[in-house]
């Protein structure tokens, strides 16, 4: 194993490390910060496969703007009379435990089973490196994409404004 | 193996996310649950995406999974807010006037 793989297998504890501990925090702050470190790790698991681009995109997007977004609603929803630091309780432990371990240990099996480098296409995209960037990002989504592109810019416009008069309907009757 | 690490460490996180939105009673914490699991979702994509450099399609699945991601988490905020306003409190099985 080089640098590189420690690097790696680094940033797969990280963000796994993240997931568990949200997992079992009590704190709702705590939490959103265990969030961060995750999507951290994630976005540096989109670098190592190639695709800085969206390594950027989820550190601004993600840890920009949802992850400040839910530090807001903790803020706002918090009990005016409780701690300084939210508390979560926990309800149907044992569904969620049942739910979430089947369906991981079902994964694991598939995973495990199923041989996905003898897949062709995987095969020929192995062979074959050309080189990537955010260039080809840009012409692509200018060309091939244009029309979903067009369609999330509809689709972030109506939920911006959604949000903005839903939450405005609260500050209005507070006021 | 690098695409049996990347499959693994996804099936792992969004089961993770599943238990923490089954099982957390903040209303916020399922939101980040939800998160958890999109995340996951993506990091199936881009394991699969290394091999398919020249058309990208993994990437861009993930690109408007960001912006799909960004957009629910303003409106699902913007709900839990107003839940909040109605019944004082940020705890979703306190919220229960609608249950059959």
């Amino acid at each position: 194993m080089n640098l590189t793989e420690y690097i790696f297998y680094f940033f797969c504890l990280l963000s796994l490390a993240g997931a568990v501990y949200m997992l079992f925090s009590k704190s709702v702050i705590y939490s959103a910060f265990a969030l961060l470190t995750t999507l951290l790790g994630i976005a540096a698991l989109f670098v190592f496969a190639g695709a800085e681009f969206l390594g950027i995109a989820q550190i601004m997007i993600y840890i920009g703007g949802v992850l400040v977004l839910f530090l807001f609603g903790i803020m706002m929803t918090r009990r005016l009379n409780s701690d300084a630091l939210e508390k979560t309780g926990n309800k149907n432990l044992l569904t969620g435990i049942i739910a979430g371990g089947g369906l991981f240990t079902l994964l694991l099996i598939i995973i495990l089973k199923v041989n996905f480098l003898s897949l062709e296409w995987i095969q020929r995209g192995s062979t074959q490196k050309s080189a990537t960037g955010v260039a080809s990002i840009g012409v692509k989504l200018m060309t091939d994409y244009i029309m979903p592109f067009e369609i999330a810019a509809l689709i972030l416009l109506l939920a911006l404004i959604g949000a903005a008069v839903i939450a405005a309907r609260v500050i209005n009757r507070q006021s | 193996m690098v695409l049996h690490t990347y499959l693994l460490l996804a099936a792992a996180i969004f089961c993770l996310g599943l238990c923490v939105v089954l099982i957390k009673k903040n209303t916020v914490m399922v939101l980040m649950g939800i998160e958890l699991m999109l995340n996951a979702v993506n990091l199936n994509f881009i394991g699969f995406s290394q091999f398919d450099q020249n058309l990208m399609q993994g990437q861009f699945f993930i690109l408007f999974i960001l912006v799909i991601a960004a957009a629910e988490a303003a409106v699902g905020l913007a709900i839990v807010l107003n839940l909040y306003n109605h019944f004082k409190t940020a705890d979703i099985s306190e919220a229960k006037t609608l249950q059959g």
